[in-house]
């Protein structure tokens, strides 16, 4: 008997320690997995920090880790309630009541309550853009308790939510602290205090802005999966280093002074594959290349006219000469891809990709085009645009079209395309993930910049895009949407040409980093 | 000589002047809206009237020169569009990297460029003569760009000396920041030293056939105390000349080097200023280099005339 | 005549040199179109970034052009640019030159202004007036001869002044010539030396600041074909391109190269005195 207990306590004893010193690794393994700098180079820098005050996506993509939403997309854009904790839909949408998660910690040590998403919400609602969509629907927003609110509409608005979480820009809702807000009304914010894993530390217009851990963050217990759930800040310090030259943020990673570039070179990419130390992270085809026209100039206030263009470009070589490696490019008609639920299969048959120089040739004369250039406006920095633009002017002259190109630098470009005059075709990179049909960057309705559109069939767009608007119900909701599509491919206000990849790449050293619409760098660690 | 110097100085006036007026209007007549960049393309109409009230830029033209005028007499150059700082300020802050730069594009250039006009003074007609000629003419003839992006490919990218960009400041790295700076320097020193070569070389070339060198060589003076003693001191006064009026170029030339390298000074600033019509900056740049041109031409015609009791402004 | 006698007197190796490079790129320029059968600004982007063959000696660019093609319409770019620039150069210079030289009223004036002009490097104000005037060949022609003009304002200008007062010039207008019988004859004979000089190295210079200018987006526009534009295009490439890179870059040190030791040539030539005369501070650059 004595030996048999012997044995079994032996057995026991290995298995407790063997287990202790599992877990004791693994603990160590998450224990070793903090600390470190972060050195990441961006494209563009920002004018400043405040994204209820511009349109730049990239203020929204860093400062993402200083300031969190009410709610947010996960990977597979589902939208998950973050720092609300759950809410609920009445009244067949005209009133919205969000529950907020409790214990969640502001950078100032304060406790987030109502009073600062109510604050921050009225900032949001009168400043940014996306807040201007919501609010001619809008009634208002009412505090229920310290961590209960009311959204309170005069019509229904469908779109809210999505909106409030929205990826795309700067459209993003995000709390802060009510002191801030107080202190700086509609004035460009620039002292930061949010609920985000990092806090703000110090920006160096032009050169870098560094963000350092917020150690009594509060994550969400959800599970993590992009935007959405528990956010763990791995990394001590993070600096968003702004590097405009493509080969430099290159060579700052192949050196190690960087450990993530975004947007390089896609021909560069077998050069990354066969480096150890660099690893590409392909985003999937989440940008488009918009053909936009200015719909108030002759010829294209002509929808035939219109027409014509996209039966004259070749849209593969357009491929190749845009984005180049056929890996990085797709050809797509419909303004949402494949896999998302608001595609619809069959926009744009018998039109899109279908390359027709004869019928260009017919349609235009329909149009009655005269054979005055036509202007293709485009700017010097973007290299989609630029060589999409080259491209576009080859191909068209070479069917008898003359062609003006107009290539600027961005101010320049800006400024002649906010006019009605003087530009007839315009190219330009739109986000393609869009959660809502009518969050979708390019279509905040018609008479807008992008296209100058007045007409009976832009009037016959704003019914639908309206219709679309009040209808709760997600079937009759895609309905509308697959009439709004085959409407668009019939007057063509712009359209676009192919979705592309964009090609970031990171250090060996950098795990768990998940490639995303926007870069985030919580739940990733050094090695 | 002290009539000459306050006669000089004098002139500063007027030509500073001139050169506020042409900084001022080359600026403001260029197209392109800051006021748009800044608030996105979804700006409406009245977000741009506001921001372009706020800004000042709704003024007439001339009304807007004269403020300006008055305010950069007080110091005062604005505040830039952009980086939220004033001009003068940001002015500063970018001013150390860019004279480290040109500080020592200048003193490779200039130690380099007379070794090697010595040396081909010297070996006149000579295969060092030619090399050194050959040397200098290249110097002169790579484009700028050019020449950094193959100093960045083989020593940053493929040889890993160098980092391939960025800057450090000196409050942080100490004397590691001139790494970020070696390329840079280089690029430039390139062409000073082909210039200074040159110079150098057809400068002691006169010099060396002047009597009173061959008289030394006579007296048995030894050949490197001719040469550095005698010829050079005496050849001096046109290289001098000639850095002095290149500075201004090494200044255009470092807004080049500073947005390829990617180093935050007074050159990168411009650029990118002129790019995004960053209005104040844009004036307080031109500014800035025609003013250090001009008193560095002056500093050089003054130990000119101070050298050389010869020669006299009429 | 003179001209002819002193080149044949001394061995010239610096301007043979030269004259035998710009020659060559002359002719590639002009005769581009027979030299090659592709069209530099066609694009067939489905054969982009191909390595140097025998289809393309030198490969082709991210838009599938051919690269060897573009280079010699680039040269023909550079070539057009830098000529243009000089001929309104001196034409400009040296009117402005003259004027100031021969009228001291004028002078003063008219040298105030070309001082504060000549404070700003010329790339700088190239760059300004073709961020005002937009890109484009013209503009930058226009721009880079507003830079350039000062520099031979003033050497124009020392030379009229140094001739101005010698004696058979003074005889001249004593006897009743008019003035500008005196400047055509004497002067303008007079400074053709210096102003030949300045304006080999103008050329030299047009052509690098037409790079830096396409190189920095406010130079030629595309898709014509410019040696600093095809070098800024091939950044992006450079790592799995090189040649991309190389093959302008080489194109354009060739070109300024052989331009400045035809200007030195020259200079040695034409006046021993021009070389370093204390007096004469002139600028490579």
């Amino acid at each position: 008997m004595r030996k048999e207990i012997k044995i079994t306590a032996v057995v026991v004893l290995v298995a407790l320690v063997f287990s202790l010193l599992l877990t004791a690794n693994v603990l160590a393994q998450e224990e070793d997995r903090y600390g470190g700098t972060l050195n990441a180079a961006f494209q563009m820098s920002v004018a400043h920090l405040d994204s209820d005050n511009s349109t730049d996506s990239l203020i929204t993509a860093m400062m993402n880790h200083v300031y969190e939403g009410l709610f947010e997309f996960d990977e597979n854009l589902n939208l998950t309630p973050h720092l609300a904790e759950s809410y609920q839909v009445g009244e067949d949408g005209l009133v919205y009541e969000v529950k907020l998660r409790e214990n969640v910690k502001l950078h100032n040590g304060q406790t987030m309550d109502a009073d600062d998403v109510i604050a921050s919400f009225r900032r949001w609602l009168e400043l940014n853009n996306g807040g201007q969509l919501v609010a001619p629907y809008f009634d208002q927003v009412e505090k229920i308790d310290q961590f209960n609110i009311r959204f309170k509409f005069a019509e229904a608005y469908a779109p809210f939510l999505n909106i409030l979480a929205s990826p795309v820009s700067n459209q993003k809702f995000v709390v802060r602290a009510e002191e801030v807000v107080d202190e700086f009304g509609t004035d460009v914010i620039d002292r930061h205090v949010g609920t985000g894993p990092y806090k703000y530390e110090e920006w160096v217009p032009d050169q870098k802005l560094v963000l350092t851990r917020f150690e009594d963050y509060t994550p969400s217990s959800r599970e993590a999966s992009f935007f959405a759930g528990k956010r763990t800040a791995y990394l001590d310090e993070i600096v968003f280093n702004f590097i405009p030259d493509a080969q430099v943020r290159v060579s700052g990673v192949q050196t190690g002074q960087f450990h993530f570039a975004e947007e390089v070179p896609r021909d560069q990419y077998p050069l990354f594959e066969a480096n150890q130390n660099i690893d590409n992270v392909i985003i999937y085809p989440d940008r488009m290349s918009m053909l936009i026209y200015n719909n108030a100039e002759a010829p294209f206030d002509n929808k035939y006219a219109r027409q014509a263009i996209a039966y004259a470009l070749d849209f593969e070589e357009l491929g190749y000469a845009m984005i180049g490696d056929p890996q990085f490019w797709r050809l797509e008609s419909a303004l949402h891809e494949e896999g998302n639920p608001w595609h619809v299969p069959d926009a744009g048959e018998g039109i899109y990709g279908v390359y027709d120089p004869e019928k260009a040739k017919e349609l235009l004369d329909q149009a009655g085009y005269d054979g005055d250039p036509i202007v293709i406006l485009s700017g010097q920095d973007n290299q989609m645009e630029r060589q999409g633009a080259i491209a576009i002017q080859d191909q068209l002259e070479e069917i008898g079209i003359d062609v003006e190109l107009q290539l600027f630098d961005r101010p320049t470009v800006v400024e002649r395309r906010s006019k009605k005059e003087g530009w007839h075709i315009h190219l330009s990179p739109f986000i393609k993930i869009v959660p809502d049909p009518q969050i979708h960057q390019g279509w905040t309705g018609t008479n807008k910049w992008i296209s100058n559109w007045d007409s009976e069939e832009s009037r016959e767009m704003d019914q639908i895009f309206a219709e679309m608007l009040r209808e709760v119900d997600q079937e009759k909701r895609y309905e509308i949407m697959e009439r709004m599509q085959s409407k668009l491919w019939d007057s063509v206000p712009y359209f676009n040409i192919l979705d592309y990849s964009r090609l970031h790449i990171k250090r060996a050293e950098l795990k768990d980093f998940k490639g995303s619409w926007q870069p985030f760098f919580w739940n990733t660690y050094l090695e | 000589m002290r009539n000459y110097i306050i006669k000089r100085l004098l002139l500063l006036v007027p030509i500073i002047l001139i050169v506020a007026v042409i900084a001022f209007f080359i600026t403001n007549l260029m197209p392109g809206d800051p006021v748009r960049v800044i608030l996105g393309n979804m700006a409406t109409e009245s977000e741009v009237a506001r921001l372009e009230q706020s800004l000042g830029l709704d003024q007439p033209l001339i009304m807007r020169f004269f403020r300006w005028l008055a305010n950069i007499i007080k110091g005062d150059f604005g505040e830039s569009l952009y980086l939220n700082a004033p001009v003068s300020e940001v002015l500063f802050e970018r001013l150390r990297p860019t004279l480290f730069i040109a500080v020592m594009a200048e003193v490779m250039g200039i130690t380099s460029g007379l070794l090697l006009g010595i040396l081909a003074a010297v070996n006149h007609r000579k295969v060092l003569d030619q090399f050194s000629i050959t040397l200098s003419l290249f110097g002169i003839s790579i484009p700028s760009f050019w020449l950094a992006l193959m100093l960045m490919f083989v020593f940053s990218v493929n040889l890993g000396w160098f980092p391939v960009s960025g800057y450090e400041p000196f409050a942080e790295a100490g004397f590691g920041s001139f790494r970020y700076l070696i390329l840079p320097a280089v690029t430039l020193a390139f062409m000073q030293a082909g210039l200074i070569a040159r110079m150098t070389r057809s400068a002691m070339l006169d010099t060396l056939k002047q009597d009173y060198i061959r008289t030394a060589k006579s007296k048995g003076l030894s050949r490197k105390i001719i040469v550095f003693k005698h010829a050079l001191k005496n050849s001096m006064l046109p290289v001098i000349t000639v850095i002095g009026h290149n500075f201004a170029v090494l200044l255009g030339g470092t807004w080049i080097v500073e947005t390829i390298f990617v180093i935050p000074g007074t050159g990168f600033m411009a650029i990118n200023a002129i790019m995004r019509r960053d209005i104040p900056v844009i004036q307080a740049s031109i500014i800035f280099v025609a003013v250090i041109y001009v008193i560095i031409n002056l500093f050089v015609d003054l130990s000119y005339a101070f050298l050389n009791p010869k020669i006299r402004y009429h | 005549m003179l001209f002819l006698k002193k080149y044949k007197k001394y061995e010239h190796p610096y301007i043979t040199t030269s004259i035998i490079i710009l020659i060559l790129l002359a002719f590639l320029s002009l005769f581009a179109p027979v030299l090659t059968d592709y069209n530099p600004v066609r694009n067939d982007a489905r054969n982009r970034l191909q390595a140097p063959s025998r289809e393309h000696l030198l490969g082709t660019d991210q838009f599938g052009r051919d690269v060897f093609t573009r280079i010699l319409y680039g040269i023909r770019t550079s070539m057009e640019v830098g000529l243009a620039v000089v001929i309104l150069t001196v034409i400009f210079g040296g009117v402005v030159g003259i004027a100031a030289g021969y009228y001291p009223q004028l002078d003063k004036v008219v040298m105030r202004i070309l001082d504060a002009m000549m404070a700003f490097p010329g790339i700088i104000i190239a760059i300004s007036l073709a961020a005002i005037w937009g890109a484009g060949k013209l503009n930058i022609i226009l721009a880079l001869s507003f830079a350039y003009f000062p520099k031979m304002a003033r050497i124009v200008r020392s030379a009229v002044i140094s001739i101005k007062d010698l004696d058979y010039v003074d005889s001249a207008r004593a006897v009743g010539a008019k003035d500008s019988r005196i400047i055509f004859k004497y002067i303008l004979k007079n400074s053709a030396s210096p102003i030949m000089v300045q304006a080999t190295f103008n050329f030299a210079l047009a052509i690098l600041d037409e790079a830096a200018l396409s190189f920095l987006g406010v130079g030629i526009m595309p898709p014509a074909p410019s040696l600093g534009a095809m070098v800024t295009d091939a950044r992006t490439y450079m790592v799995v391109a090189p040649w991309l890179i190389l093959a302008p870059g080489i194109m354009i040190v060739l070109a300024v190269l052989s331009l400045n030791l035809l200007g030195d040539g020259l200079r040695d030539l034409l006046d021993p005195h021009l070389k370093n005369t204390l007096k004469n501070r002139e600028v490579k650059k």
